[in-house]
């Protein structure tokens, strides 16, 4: 018989602060990345990471992993990767008559907890669609059997400087990731300072084995998710504010939001989708049970809003170079401009 | 000028035509006696009361008299009873003499012990014309008296020296004409400084009062965001609807209204540090703001039933400060 749910709620919280706790000891200046990357975990959503290269993404990803438990596999992403390469390779036995197995994404099987896709937009396109469509399906059919993955979390890292032999992910596909989240280099000259001085974090492999495993039983983490996130409440003011948002998103100056750098009428091609104000509502109601909270609050929603809302915006082409500014602007004005509770709710009530 | 009031007070002695010898002893005394003349205006004549004894007192100033001017002189006569005044030879009023007109005759007589008082008042009016001084007189009068012995007495003459108004005529007072002046006026300029700055303290206090108090926003200063919301709270809490908890959100929608249009943009509890910063007017408020936001929080997205009536209530409280804060007076 399972523990009360408050109980529940509690231990499981208690659990999540202390992976986040412990992998903020080992990797520094991230603990906004570290949060938004636990609110992905615990509202089972893919990842995609955007940040430079040598930030400490594989470590991050690493020390994650040992916490959740369960398998960590890895594939780097090459303009000759084929999805073949995902699912087996072959090779020489010892017998020097050809092998096959089970690849990356297989050799795991259900422990994969954990798979990281480094580089993503170097791969073709046929390699996106096929890991699109396990992070949606989560199994895949391979040696006339079915492989399922169900506790698996990709997180996929994109560089966005250089563009050579670079196949831009398609909107449809990023709508599939959960979140975009920024991994920058921290700001604070001391932890910098740290960063290249202290030896302690020349050795990734050592700072990953700082983390305690097995921290939050990455088997078990679907069913809660499904009970934290039925716990959760949000009231009638929050979800009318959550529809300004999304239409904000679709609409941005029929709610007065206002952009410096360009004519916001002519920004926008496609907003949200609903698959994405869905994955907002999950990931919102996460950081509402991480700050000890029933209820949706407009913070929550505002902790994960950039991170989940601004890879799905399609803007016209003119503006796509400087995605990643507009992008942030724009959910900072919409977050800024719309208001709640609003006039329109109180005069409809 | 004793010379003068010996004068003006003459001593005029009855003509006792048939007593010489008790005139010679009447100016006997009055030689006498004459430096009490001195000291006196009049001076009264010898009693015994069988004879008539006369007192004249006249005008005070011989020389400065103007046209129109009236002159009074005053007669007293003391007369044995066995003599009366006859009034009927008493000279007549508006009779006249070289242009001075006797404008009042008043006669009192008072009876005394063994003779009777009268006193005879003769007011002139001067309307004699002259275009240079010159002297001019009051008439002599003859006073009589009847009884058992008759007899006059004669008040004589009064000279003085008349004053034209203008010497020369109209045309040396033209000459010497001085032009009118402005009379000088009360310099009341501190006056009219004190009752401005009186009249600018009532009226800065009134405007203090009302910046402080009023609801209303008669002045642009008043309708801070603030001060409406408080207005719209008030009208809420007064209202006779029910209050449910649709009406508590109408209440915290005013209130963040207010804060928004002060803040710039839609403002939550993680904001207030920097909105403090950015009105530091509302720092002292920084506790009760901070309870607001979680109140609100609690009231706008936790499902759980609340006393909408007492959270209006405190509304109220909390957007009259805020109000206050608002207007620089907290």
């Amino acid at each position: 018989m399972s523990a009360p749910l408050d109980i529940q709620l509690a231990d499981w919280r208690n659990h999540a602060l202390n992976l986040e706790k412990q992998v903020n000891q080992v990797i520094v200046g991230q603990s906004k990345a570290i949060r938004l990357m636990n609110i992905a975990i615990f509202a089972r959503g893919h990842v995609l990471l955007d940040g430079g290269v040598g930030v400490g993404k594989t470590t991050l990803l690493q020390s994650i992993a040992r916490g959740i438990g369960g398998a960590y596999e890895r594939i780097e992403g090459t303009v000759d990767l084929m999805p073949n390469d995902l699912i087996y390779h072959t090779f020489l036995g010892p017998d020097g008559r050809p092998q096959i197995d089970e690849g990356p994404l297989l050799r795991a099987g259900e422990n994969l907890s954990v798979f990281f896709f480094n580089e993503i937009n170097r791969a073709r396109p046929q390699v996106h669609a096929l890991m699109l469509r396990v992070m949606a399906e989560r199994h895949i059919s391979a040696f006339k059997k079915e492989y399922r993955m169900p506790h698996m979390i990709v997180f996929a890292d994109r560089n966005q400087v250089e563009k050579n032999e670079t196949f831009e992910i398609p909107s449809a596909a990023r709508d599939r990731f959960m979140m975009e989240i920024p991994i920058e280099i921290p700001a604070d000259r001391e932890l910098k300072k740290s960063l290249v001085f202290n030896t302690k974090f020349q050795h990734a492999e050592k700072l990953t084995q700082q983390v305690e495993s097995d921290i939050l039983k990455f088997d078990q983490l679907n069913a809660f998710s499904d009970r934290l996130q039925d716990h959760i409440q949000s009231s009638d003011v929050l979800e009318e504010y959550t529809m300004d948002l999304w239409d904000a998103t679709v609409n941005p100056e029929k709610f007065g939001v206002t952009m410096d750098s360009v004519d916001i009428s002519r920004l926008i091609q496609a907003g949200a989708s609903p698959r994405g104000m869905g994955m907002l509502m999950k990931a919102a109601r996460v950081n509402a049970w991480l700050n000890g909270r029933d209820s949706l609050y407009p913070e929550d929603i505002h902790a994960v809003f950039h991170e989940v809302i601004s890879h799905r915006l399609v803007f016209n082409a003119a503006y796509e170079n400087r995605r990643t500014a507009l992008a942030r602007e724009l959910t900072n004005n919409i977050i800024r401009t719309i208001a709640v509770p609003s006039l329109t709710f109180s005069k409809a009530a | 000028m004793m010379l003068n009031q010996i004068s003006n007070i003459t001593k005029v002695t009855t003509k006792l035509k048939h007593k010489p010898l008790q005139c010679l002893l009447l100016v006997a005394s009055l030689l006498f006696t004459a430096h009490i003349v001195l000291a006196e205006e009049t001076v009264k004549a010898e009693k015994p009361v069988s004879q008539l004894t006369v007192t004249v007192k006249n005008p005070p100033s011989t020389n400065g008299v103007h046209i129109g001017d009236v002159l009074r002189r005053t007669v007293v006569v003391e007369a044995p009873t066995a003599m009366t005044l006859a009034e009927n030879a008493l000279p007549k009023k508006g009779s006249k003499h070289d242009g001075i007109e006797l404008v009042g005759v008043a006669l009192q007589s008072q009876p005394q012990s063994g003779h009777t008082q009268y006193t005879l008042q003769l007011s002139y009016q001067v309307f004699a014309v002259s275009a240079y001084p010159s002297v001019m007189h009051l008439p002599a009068q003859k006073l009589t008296f009847t009884g058992a012995a008759a007899s006059t007495v004669e008040v004589p003459a009064w000279g003085f020296w008349f004053s034209p108004l203008v010497t020369g005529g109209t045309a040396t007072a033209r000459k010497n004409l001085l032009p009118e002046f402005k009379t000088p006026l009360i310099d009341s300029r501190a006056d009219q400084q004190r009752l401005g700055l009186f009249l600018t303290l009532l009226v800065a206090s009134l405007a203090a009062l009302l910046y402080i108090n009023a609801d209303g926003h008669w002045l642009p200063f008043m309708g801070g965001a603030f001060a409406r919301a408080h207005r719209q709270l008030k009208r809420l809490a007064k209202s006779s609807r029910p209050k449910t908890a649709v009406e508590e959100k109408k209440a915290l929608v005013y209130l963040h209204q207010a804060f928004n249009q002060h803040y710039g943009a839609n403002i939550f509890a993680r904001d207030i540090e920097e909105f403090v910063n950015l009105r530091p007017g509302f720092k002292g408020l920084r506790s009760e703001i901070t309870q607001f936001f979680e109140a609100s929080n609690q009231s706008l997205y936790d499902v759980k039933p609340r006393d909408s009536r007492q959270v209006i209530a405190q509304l109220v409280q909390l957007s009259k400060q805020l109000r206050d804060c608002e207007r620089g007076v907290a």
